[in-house]
This record gives structure tokens, sequence and C-alpha cells, in this order.
């Protein structure tokens, strides 16, 4: 028989102190794509051409985070206009006042007390998405240690994690799932997919989580790393100020 | 290739190959022009031959003759209209929007009651819905209601500038896109005559090969957690992190997206994986074996996996599966010994079981991983010089051809197909999931409802790329 | 007016009741017998407490003409339960006509008053060639009612399989009776008599006469007819058959093996005792697996009289060995269990009988979704599936928590035997108790709660006024012995004291507000104060949270996984008791087959055959089969034959007839 306490004991403690002591992704991270330099015209085309998911914005040049799923190709056809960094806090609300945003949040989160829980719904997604939140769970993140569980159903749920582009067949699961939960609740859209529909085309799915339900918080990231959602689910609760949301058009 | 035929007798060539011993292996339609033409696509001594035919009304139905033609006729049915053998009473795998799911239910009888599982189930968990039909505890009959997840992809990359194509092949499974887009890339090269250097082959396969260990890594640990071996099931999912941590180190993205392109690989992957191997890899396999030594020496989730789902190697042939699940049952039809695919002392015996349970598989897998780290460690070694890339010319992106192109994805054998008329025309991708859900539902009889999601991380399959 | 004239008037009114319904035809017929049966239950239940009340033995009648009554403590206790159980099936058979009766139900009418007949008589009678009149013709209304007065398809099976099951038991008891009898034809003569007979003739009577009461109660092993019988007959007349006429059964013994004179050898007693505990067992067994109401009734029934016997039991074990408070304690808690089974069994199979005919089935498969369309019944149902499963504080739980505190009595015999037979049967009871539960979940959460699983049972309704105001008077009485059950005991004393010899009621209410088992210091439970305690926090709980109830609430659809709701992904009956099933499957066998049906998909079928049918009744009836077909050989027909065995016979009676002589 297996001597699994022994085993976990040789490794000691592998748990990271994020969010309350900074984390970083290796420096190799594809993390946030930003614009370094808008002078050049033609690199800015160039790299806005390459980009799938047209998360780039020639004419008050701009990368939507929630578009963006982390190729690096803009960077790598115009080097001199658009770099990636490592940066992973990529979570966005809706109010272009963030710190208004925080303070809301922080009131409702109160009132879930100690512990929040959280139900996943998968619209539509690659997989990833789920996998990564599946990770949130794993030694080295822990999030239990926050005060963040999983739950198996809605009527015991605070937050809806909802991950990939809404597709037809699943809007009204989706709905279904968003009535079920009772008051307060809060609506997180976690992955790029599921904030913004990225690559996917109009008619083959039907778009992203905000059109459906009311969307508090967007992680964007293909998928978002652990400490990405990690953030995001702390700027849900109220605890950490997101980066401003920039509304798609 | 033969053309110019009607889809019956295309149809009656590929059950002749099949007959013939050949294994059938998709079944797929193209709309050219007014016609839709149906593919079928047959495997012999582990070359690719394909038959395609116009497809009229009543054009006639392989499901009797080949079990494992049936879910791609009901996709076809559904998505092309194409009417195999007539009206079908079967219950459609499709969820329409108007799909009724008691027009499902096939077991009479007033004991019966149905239960609908999903399409949002508990737990971080894929979309997809079961209609169980039982009498307490037992599965009577069991109909999988799949395409919740349906996204349109084979469609998406039509037209698409070959650049940045693969992306999109990633985004058909985001767990396995090495595997995805190695296998789009092989189909274009392959379509427009384009050599690969030896470099990127080996950055490519050691991409493939350190996905199939998370991915893996990932069964086993879902494995521990139905089984409520709660460390267990951590350490397994820290080893899978480790993965990530290793890929994200040399490549900046934890799952290795954006790595692979057409003609190669993008930047030098492999002087990358092999600084980080360096640094990383001992710990990651270490920590990857130990979790696996303990899993396998814990007796309680072992006796939870015996005997639980079993398939006979008589059922997984004529379905046609692929990857550990066939592999437990003694199938073994990997693409890596078909395909000349830089693996070298790649025996095809190695991961083989023949006890076809949940154990079988469990234990394929973990042959898997080990070797896999091997391979890794192999082409590491063998470090071949070179460019990492073959830069497209614009005279080789013009022309007209169509190509089959195979990889062993860690759930299977997986197949794109590509129509290249200077550019993208159509992309069809046979993922090993859509092969090996056929096999879930003979599976399930005989076990009790706690056994199903044992049986389902059993089989490690991927909704995505089923739904594309 | 004496009780006894009350008695007097109960037979006549059901004589009336027998022949009026013969008489007028049509639905009049019909109501004017059922409202002599109601006539008669009402005077019996006040001649059965006038009677108790009045501490006084009654007498009338001739011996010469061999019809003796006499109305003692005994008797009074037993006409009450009857009388009210009669009036209860009698007040819901004005109601109106139920799907199940034949015809005009003149004839369940009528079988209904010749049992109440037959049963009063038994409780009656005091010459032991009425007592075997009586117990004949309660024998012939079964059948009659099983055979003739119900619709459903099995009704000849079920009646000729309960006529040879009760006349194989009923011949077991007239050979004992008739052997009694010899010394003298009332009661008290013929048990006077047997006391100079010998100890191993003694047991032999013993024994028959268990055979003959324990077919008519459904004690192992003659308890096959009864889920047959119950099935087939209309379930107004089994709800009189199941609460009422059941009990001459205890009776009996009480009267017949208690009147046995001492000394009574001990393994009678633990005999009885472990009979009843896996006649409890698997009774209970075989009902949680039942898919149709009225069986699951009846397989109840075989589980409450194995529990019943074994309290019997131990007060045969007290009587061998003179300890005359825990015969007193065994005799308690049987009267209470009966009483309590008598009136759920009631309130049981007249909510059978509604749902028959209102909600179109009575299989658990097609039920469900009743609680707001027919509230009184399911009301009703839930009462006695409590009592059923003892739970507090309804009657079953004072009688099953009344036996076991009896059966824990052992310590203070001394004798291993005994403690080890009362440790056994009490664990088995306790079982039982704990199956019970999962069986009337059963009934009571698929068949009336949930959602309808056909369209009959979505379009019920509650019956004709009457109908529910019985089932709400019998599912009164259930909560009403639970929660009165003190008072109960003092009103039974005399006929407790009487046999047991001792004051044994006034030890068990000797403290005011409590019941003990009897002996002192023991154990205590006091069924008023749990009632009012269960009752108090249910009020104290809804304040609660009426009060502090959030503002803000919303209606919303039942989450099921994201697909929308639908009434048929209800669970069934059967998937629910599966487990229990599957864990007893040694008791109730369970076949099932699953066939393909071409192109349409399977059949799913199951069958549970009951361990007994096939270990015991079927190599009982070949092997009697063989026998008689053996036999059967000698009356070949032919002349010559029989004129051989004229001669054999001759030349033997010529050879031992003088030795016949001085014997």
């Amino acid at each position: 028989m297996s001597n699994w306490i022994a085993r976990g004991l040789r490794r000691g403690i592998l748990t990271t102190s994020y969010p309350r002591r900074d984390d970083a992704m290796p420096p190799t991270y594809r993390g946030r794509a930003s614009v370094t330099s808008d002078d050049d015209a033609a690199s800015l085309e160039r790299g806005a051409a390459a980009c799938l998911s047209a998360a780039i914005r020639v004419d008050g040049t701009a990368i939507l985070a929630e578009r963006c799923f982390q190729c690096g190709e803009c960077a790598r056809a115009a080097p001199s206009a658009f770099a990636t960094t490592n940066d992973h806090e990529l979570a966005t609300v809706g109010d272009a006042d963030v710190d208004a945003a925080r303070e809301r949040l922080r009131k409702r989160a109160a009132a879930f007390g100690g512990s929040v829980h959280l139900r996943h719904v998968d619209c539509g997604s690659d997989a990833s998405t789920e996998q990564e939140l599946q990770a949130i769970f794993n030694p080295f993140y822990d999030v239990n240690r926050l005060g963040i569980f999983m739950t198996a159903t809605p009527r015991h749920a605070d937050i809806l994690v909802a991950s990939g582009v809404v597709t037809h067949a699943m809007i009204e699961p989706l709905r279904r799932a968003f009535e079920a939960m009772p008051e307060p609740k809060i609506v997180v859209a976690l992955g790029s997919a599921a904030c913004s529909g990225t690559i996917y085309e109009e008619g083959a799915v039907a778009g992203a989580v905000d059109r459906f339900l009311p969307v508090e918080v967007k992680i964007p990231g293909t998928p978002p790393a652990p400490l990405t959602i990690i953030h995001g689910l702390w700027v849900a609760l109220g605890r950490a100020t997101a980066r401003r949301g920039v509304r798609d058009l | 290739m033969i053309a110019n035929l009607r889809a019956d007798e295309a149809a009656e060539l590929a059950t002749l190959k099949v007959r013939d011993g050949a294994r059938f292996l998709w079944l797929f339609c193209e709309r050219v022009g007014d016609a839709t033409i149906a593919r079928y696509v047959v495997d012999r001594q582990g070359r690719l031959e394909s038959f395609e035919g116009v497809a009229t009304p009543g054009t006639r139905s392989l499901s009797k003759d080949v079990p494992a033609s049936r879910w791609y006729e009901q996709e076809a049915r559904y998505r092309y209209g194409v009417d195999f053998g007539g009206p079908s009473d079967e219950p459609s795998i499709v969820k329409a929007p108007e799909a009724d799911a008691e027009r499902m239910r096939r077991a009479l009888g007033d004991e019966v009651s149905t239960v609908l599982y999903g399409p949002i189930r508990s737990g971080i968990v894929e979309s997809a819905c079961w209609v169980i039909e039982t009498a307490g505890e037992d599965f009577i009959c069991v109909h999988p209601s799949m395409f919740f997840k349906h996204r349109g992809l084979e469609k998406r990359f039509e037209g698409v500038r070959l650049e940045l194509a693969p992306l999109i092949a990633e985004h058909v499974s985001g767990v396995t896109p090495s595997s995805h887009a190695t296998a789009f890339c092989r189909t274009v090269e392959a379509a427009l005559g384009i050599d690969v250097p030896k470099r990127a082959r080996a950055a490519r396969a050691i991409l493939v090969e350190l996905e199939r260990i998370h991915q893996h890594l990932d069964s086993l640990a879902k494995l521990a957690d139905d089984g409520s071996l709660s460390v267990g099931s951590a350490l397994t999912f820290a080893a899978k992190e480790r993965v990530h941590r290793m890929l994200c180190d040399a490549t900046g993205h934890r799952f290795a997206r954006g790595s692979i392109c057409i003609g190669g690989v993008r930047e030098d992957v492999f002087s990358s994986l092999s600084q980080s191997a360096v640094r990383m890899l001992d710990d990651v396999e270490r920590e990857a074996l130990s979790a696996l030594e303990g899993l396998f020496g814990t007796q309680s989730l072992m006796d939870r996996l015996v005997g639980t789902g079993r398939l006979s190697q008589r059922t997984v042939s004529d379905y046609g599966g692929v990857g550990p699940v066939a592999r437990g049952s003694g199938v073994v039809n990997d693409a890596r010994l078909t395909d000349g695919w830089l693996y070298t002392r790649l025996e095809a015996e190695e991961a083989r079981e023949t006890e076809g349970d949940a154990l079988a598989r469990a234990r394929v897998r973990e042959t898997e991983i080990r070797r896999s780290f091997q391979h890794v460690r192999n082409m590491l070694d063998a470090a071949p010089a070179g460019p990492y890339r073959t830069k497209l010319s614009e005279g080789s992106l013009r022309g007209e051809a169509a190509a089959f192109g195979r990889v062993e994805s860690p759930q299977g054998e997986l197949i794109y197909f590509v129509r290249y008329h200077n550019g993208l025309h159509r992309v069809a991708i046979r993922s090993a999931s859509f092969a090996n859900w056929p096999l879930f539902v003979p599976s399930l009889p005989g076990n009790i409802f706690t056994d199903f999601s044992f049986i389902e991380h059993s089989f490690g399959l991927v909704q995505a790329e089923t739904d594309r | 007016m004496t009780p006894f004239d009350l008695t007097f008037a109960a037979l006549a009114a059901v004589i009336a009741g027998v022949v009026v319904s013969f008489a007028i035809p049509g639905a009049a017929g019909r109501r004017t017998g059922f409202c002599a049966l109601a006539a008669s239950g009402a005077a019996a239940t006040w001649a059965g407490a006038y009677g108790l009340l009045s501490r006084s033995t009654f007498v009338a009648g001739g011996s010469e003409m061999h019809v003796v009554l006499r109305l003692d403590a005994l008797s009074a206790a037993f006409i009450g339960i009857i009388g009210a159980v009669a009036l209860a099936a009698g007040l819901y058979g004005i109601g109106g006509k139920s799907d199940d009766e034949r015809r005009t139900g003149r004839t369940a009418a009528s079988t209904a008053c010749a049992i109440m007949l037959a049963s009063l008589l038994i409780c009656l009678a005091n010459d032991v060639y009425l007592f075997l009149f009586a117990w004949e013709l309660l024998a012939l209304s079964f059948y009659w009612a099983i055979a003739y007065a119900g619709t459903d398809d099995s009704a000849p099976i079920a009646g000729f399989f309960t006529l040879a099951v009760t006349h194989v038991s009923a011949a077991a008891l007239f050979i004992a009776l008739l052997i009694m009898a010899v010394s003298g034809s009332t009661v008290q003569d013929a048990l006077a008599g047997i006391s100079t007979v010998s100890a191993a003739a003694k047991s032999m009577l013993f024994v028959l006469m268990l055979i003959g009461f324990g077919g008519k109660i459904g004690l192992l092993p003659l308890q096959g007819w009864l889920p047959y019988g119950y099935r087939a007959a209309p379930s107004v007349v089994v709800a009189l058959m199941a609460g009422g006429a059941l009990n001459v059964g205890f009776y009996g013994i009480l009267r017949f093996i208690f009147g046995i004179p001492s000394p009574a050898p001990l393994w009678w007693g633990l005999l009885v005792c472990s009979v009843g505990a896996v006649g409890a067992i698997l009774g209970i067994a075989g009902a949680a697996a039942q898919r149709d109401a009225r069986t699951l009734a009846a397989y109840s029934s075989i589980e409450n009289a194995g529990i019943i016997v074994s309290a019997l039991g131990i007060a045969l074990v007290g009587r061998s060995l003179n300890l005359n408070l825990l015969v007193g304690v065994g005799i308690a808690s049987a009267l209470v269990q009966i009483a309590a089974h008598a009136l759920a069994k009631c309130t049981l199979f007249l909510g059978c009988a509604s749902l028959g005919s209102r909600a179109g089935s009575t299989s658990f498969d097609r039920l469900g979704g009743l609680a707001r369309s027919m509230p009184v019944t399911t009301a009703g149902a839930i009462v006695a599936a409590f009592s059923l499963a003892a739970i507090p504080p309804m009657g079953g739980f004072a009688g099953e928590w009344l036996v076991l505190e009896s059966f824990m009595q052992a310590f203070r015999t001394a004798n291993a035997a005994v403690e080890v037979t009362f440790a056994l049967c009490a664990a088995a009871i306790g079982i039982a108790a704990g199956i019970a539960i999962v069986a009337f979940v059963k009934f009571a959460g698929i068949g009336f709660l949930g959602a309808a699983r056909s369209d009959d049972a979505s379009s019920a309704q509650e019956g004709p006024a009457l109908g529910p105001v019985a089932i709400a008077l019998s599912a009164g009485g259930v909560f009403a012995l639970g929660v009165l059950a003190g008072p109960y005991l003092r009103l039974l004393a005399p006929a407790i004291d009487g046999i047991s010899h001792a004051a044994t009621v006034d030890a068990m209410l000797a403290e005011p507000g409590i019941i003990q088992p009897a002996f002192h210091g023991f154990s205590s439970v006091s069924p008023l104060g749990l009632g009012a305690l269960i009752a108090g926090f249910g009020l104290i709980f809804a304040l609660v949270a009426r009060l502090f109830a959030r503002p803000s609430r919303r209606r919303t659809a039942a989450w099921t996984s994201g697909e929308p709701y639908r009434p048929w992904t209800q669970y069934g009956g059967t998937g629910f008791a599966n487990p229990t099933r599957v864990i007893l499957d040694v008791g109730i066998r369970t076949t099932r087959s699953i066939e393909e049906l071409e192109g349409q998909g399977v059949r799913y079928e199951s069958a549970t055959r009951p361990f007994f049918d096939i270990t015991f009744y079927r190599p009982f009836v070949s092997s009697a089969l063989r026998i008689s077909a053996a036999v059967r050989r000698t009356q070949s027909g032919a002349i010559s034959a029989y004129l051989t065995y004229i001669l054999i016979f001759t030349i033997l009676l010529l050879v031992f007839y003088p030795s016949l002589r001085h014997w």
C-alpha cells in the first residue's frame, strides 16, 4: 500500500502565497500583449493583419485584452510596434471607474462570508480553460486556502464561472444555470473566448457570455493561467483592482 | 483516390476493403458546387486509401456492415442532410435545438426511469448530455447527446492565410494543440510538397510527447479523484503542473500553443526545449513517475478500476477504436508506427493490455508516460542540427491538391484532411475522441452509476475536439 | 344497556347486512350492506370499550345447542379493535363503489358483512363447535371475497390458494380442538381437560393450534396466500380482512394456547419467538421489493404478524418461567401492536381503494403527484406509513417500542437459551424495522409525492366525502393510539392482567405520563410527551422560518443539469428500493430480463419470487401432487381391485380385532 503521507511530507510546501504576496509567471510567458510604439503605421497594419481575432484597433491604437488569445503573432509580424509581457493580471470589469467597481464588488462579496463557491459552466470552450480552472486547486496554487471552493450545484453557488464561447445549444442551459443561482451572485467570463468570442464566427456560435448574462468580471487568456484566474477571482471579490475594462465595439 | 463515382459505389469499395482486413477510418462530406461529395477513408496495412462519390438520396448506409461508420453517418446526416439508407429511427447523437430527449427513450417497461445527465454536470467538466435509462442503478440503455460545443471550426479554416491557419487548429482542442497543429501542418505540407527540416520535426515530436505526458497524467489524476484518493490526485495534478511549467519556460505558453507553423516551428523551439529540459526535465520525470508508482500501489483505487467498463477486442475493432482505449483491449493502431515519424525504437507491443477494463487503460497510460519521457530524452540527445523552418515562397502557395495527415495525439489517432486550391478550401478533422466515443456506450452495461465517471475518465476523451 | 346487548346488536346488524345485500338489487343493496357493516362496527367498538370498562363477564346461550356466547375482557378487547376497523371500512364503502368491486359491488358488501359476522362469533364463541363453525365461516367468507368480489384477473387462483392454505391450517386446528372437545364442549371445559394429558400430547396440541392460528395471521410458513388474496379482493373488503379479521388468529392464540394449563415447556415460547422474528424479516424484505401498493401492504402484514407473534412468544416464555410480569408485558405489547397494526393497515387499504378508483392504479410505476389533488388520502397514507415503519408519535412506534423493550428483559430470566433467543429475535425485529422504513418511504414517497407518473395520476381527485372521512378517521385512530398509548393500556388492563395474573398495567403506568415495560426503573417512554415535543418543535421551526425568513424569494424551475425539467426523469419505485433488493437477494430472488425488440429498443422486465415460494411451497405442492398421483392408482375403477381391498381389510380385521378390543 502506498505511503501517501510520506510522499506528501517529503515534498514540503509547494503552494504559492499569491495573491497575498507577489508571484509572477516565468519571463518567457506570453501574457499581456502591448503596443510599444505607435509611430510606424505600416508596422501597426502588419501587426493588426496578423491577429486572427481582430484584437488590435489601429486608430487609437489599443489591443483589446478580451479578444487577445496570446498567440504572439503581432509581436512576430511587427516587433517594433508590439511586444508581449509576462504580465498575468489581465482581469477587466465593465465599469470605467475601476475603483468604484472594486468597492461595489467588495460590498457584495461581504455577503458571502469567509468562503465563496464557484459553479462552472462550459459554454463551448476548447477544453484548456477547464484544465487550467482545475489547476487552481492543485498543490501549487490551492485556492481553498483563500476560501474559494467548487460546488456541484448552482443552488449553492455564489459565482458562476462561464468558460468558452457560447454555442447555440448552450444558450438555454447557461441561462438555466444562472436562473438557478440565488442572489447575490456574480458572473465571471473565464477565457478570452468567453469574454469576446475571439476567432469564432458570428453565425457558427451564439456569441460571448455577456450577450446572455450580466458579466461582472472578464478574465482573458487562452487559456488563462492559474495565476490569472486567481487574480480574476480576487477582483470579483473586490479584493484587487482590475485594469480598466475596455468595451468591445 | 478514386473520383467520379456515386457515393454508393464508393461505399461499396470501402466495405470490400474492410472485409479484406482494412480498418475503417472515416466518412465525411464536402459541398462542391451543388453536389455533396461523401468520402470514405480506410487504412490498409498502414496506408490511407479514400474513395469519394456524389451522395444521392438513398445512399446506402454502411452502419450494419461496418459499425465504425455509424457516428460519421449520423453527423453527415445532420450537417449535410445526406440520408444514408433512408430515415433512421436511431436516436441522433447530435443535439439539435429541437431534439427532444423524450424521443430518445428506447427501453420499454414500467420500471424503467430515465436520467438526463448533462449538459452541465457536476465538477469542472465539458458539456455533453447522456440520456440514461435505468431501473435503479444499472445501465439499460444509454444515448449520448453531443455537439453542444459545436463551434464551426472546420469552416473557420476556409480562406485563412496559411501563416495563421495552424492557430485555428490549436483551437480545436486547446489541451492537445501541438497534436492538432502538427497534424494540420503535416497535411498541408503533404498537399503542397513542403519539406520540413529534421530539427523542426524533432521539436514537434517532443512537444507532442510532452503533451501526451500531461494529458495522461490528467486522466490518471481524475481517476484518483473519482476514487476519493485526494492526496494521490493532488500529487498527480502537481506532476502535470510541472510539465506545463516546463512547456511555458520553453515556448512561452503552458500548453505550447503558437509554436508550430507550416514548414516547421516559429522559433528555435528545439534549443529552448533543450535548455528547459536541462534544468527541469529530471524533476518533472521524477515527480510524474513517483505519482504513478503511488497510484498503482493503492489497492483501493485498483479495486475500483478492475473489471470496470470492460470492452472486448472484438467490439473495439468493430467500432474502430484508437489510442489508449484500443490498446487497453489489445488493439494497437498507433499513428507513430505507420507514419514514419522520427520515433526510433518504438515497439508496437510495448503498451498493450488485453483485459479491456479501466485498469488496463490506466496501465497503458502509465507505460506510455514512461516511454514518452524516454522518447523525449532520446530526441533531445539526438539534437539534429540545421534550420528550424522552411520558408514558404509565393510559388509554393499556388496549386490545387488534397491530402491527409495523421498524428498520434494523446487520445489516439488524429487525422486531418485538407483540400487546397490557392487557399484553404475544405479542412476536415477526424479526432481520436470522435472515433472513441462510440465505444463508451457498449462499455457501460454491467456497471452501476458510480462507475460512470471512472469509465469516462479512463477513456480520457476531449469533447471540444469531438464537437469541433 | 349492557355490553352484551351491544354485541347482540352488532351481530344482528351484520346478519341483516348479509341478507339485505343479497336481497336488494343494485347500488342500494350494496349501500345498505355497508351501512349495516358500519353500524355493526360502531356497536362493536362501543361494546368492546364498555365491556372492558365494566370489568365483568357476560354469558348467554345454551350448551345443548352448542351456541354459547361469552364476552369477557379479552373478547371485548378484540371486538373493539375489529369494530373500529369495520366502522371505517363500512363508512368508506357507503361513500361509493370502488373500481375494484365487481359489477354492482353487492358481493363486496355481503362478504364484508359475512367476514364481520364470523369474526365477531369467533371472539364471542364459548363453545368449541361454535368456534369451529365460525372459523370455517370466516375461511369461506375470505374465499368468497377473494374469488368473487374483485375484478382482478388473479382472483380464481388467489381464491384457490387462500382456500388451500386456510384449510390446511384449519385441519390442524380442527384436530386439536376436537381432541380437546372430548372433555367438554365449552372452551373452559375443553382447556381444563388437557391438564391430565401427557407432555408430548400437550406439545402436539400446541403445534397443531399454532399451525391453525398461524394460517390465518400469515405466520411463516403459511403466509404465501396473503399477497395474492389481498391483491385479488376489493380493497375495501381487504381493509376489513387485514385490519379486522386477521386479529382473530391472535385472539385464538391468546384464548387457547395461553389457556393450556401450566406447566408449559420453555421451547414453546422460544419457537414462537423465532418463527415470528424470521417471518418479520422475510415479510418486510418482500415488501420492499413490491411494485404494487396492495402487495406491499400484504407483506407488511406478514411482518407485523411476525412481530406480534414474537411478543406473544415472550409472554409464553414468561409463563414457562413463572415470571408473570414478563407475561403481562409481552401480552401488553402484543395488544398495542395489534391495535396499531389493525388501524394502520385499514388506513392503508382504504388508501389503496382510493388510489385504484381515483388515480387509476395501485402500481407505483403509475402513481405520484397526489399530495395536492388527494390531500386526505395522502395524509392518511403517510400517517399509516409512519406507524408501520415505527416512527413516533404513531401507534406503531408505541407497539414496537414495547415489543423491543420486552425482549430486553431477557436478563431477568437468568436462562441462557432465553437470553440468546431473545437477543437474536430483537436484532431481527430491529432489522425488520429498518427495512420497513425503506418499504414505507417507497410507499408514501413514490406513491403519493413527487410528480405524477401517468395521466391517470395527474388527473386524480379525492373521492366523494365519506371516503376521505373514513380514511381520516382511521388515520386519526393511529395517531391517537400513539399519543394516548397509556390510557389505552389502562383500558386493556382487565384483559392483560387476566391472562398474566399480575398487575401488569399498574406496573407499566406506575409513574404518570410515561410507560415502562412493567419492570420498574429499566426504561420508559412518554408517547404523549413525544407527540407534544414533535408538534412543539414543528411549530417553533415554522415560526422561526416565518419570522426570520429572508425578504427576497424567487420561484424558479428545478435544476436538472441544464436541460428543461421533464416529469419522466423521476426515480421509480424499483429504482428506489433497488439497493435493498440487491442486499436481500437471498430472501427475495429477483430475476431481470432485457429483451431486444426489433429495431425498437429493449424491453426490461423484472420479477421477484419470495424465497419461501421457491424453497417451501413449490416442493411441498409437487410432492403432495406426487403422493396423490400415487394414491390415485389405488382408485383404478376396476371392480376386482375394490373386491380385493374389501377382502384384505376383512382379513386384517379378523386378525387384529381381538387385540384391538383390549386396547
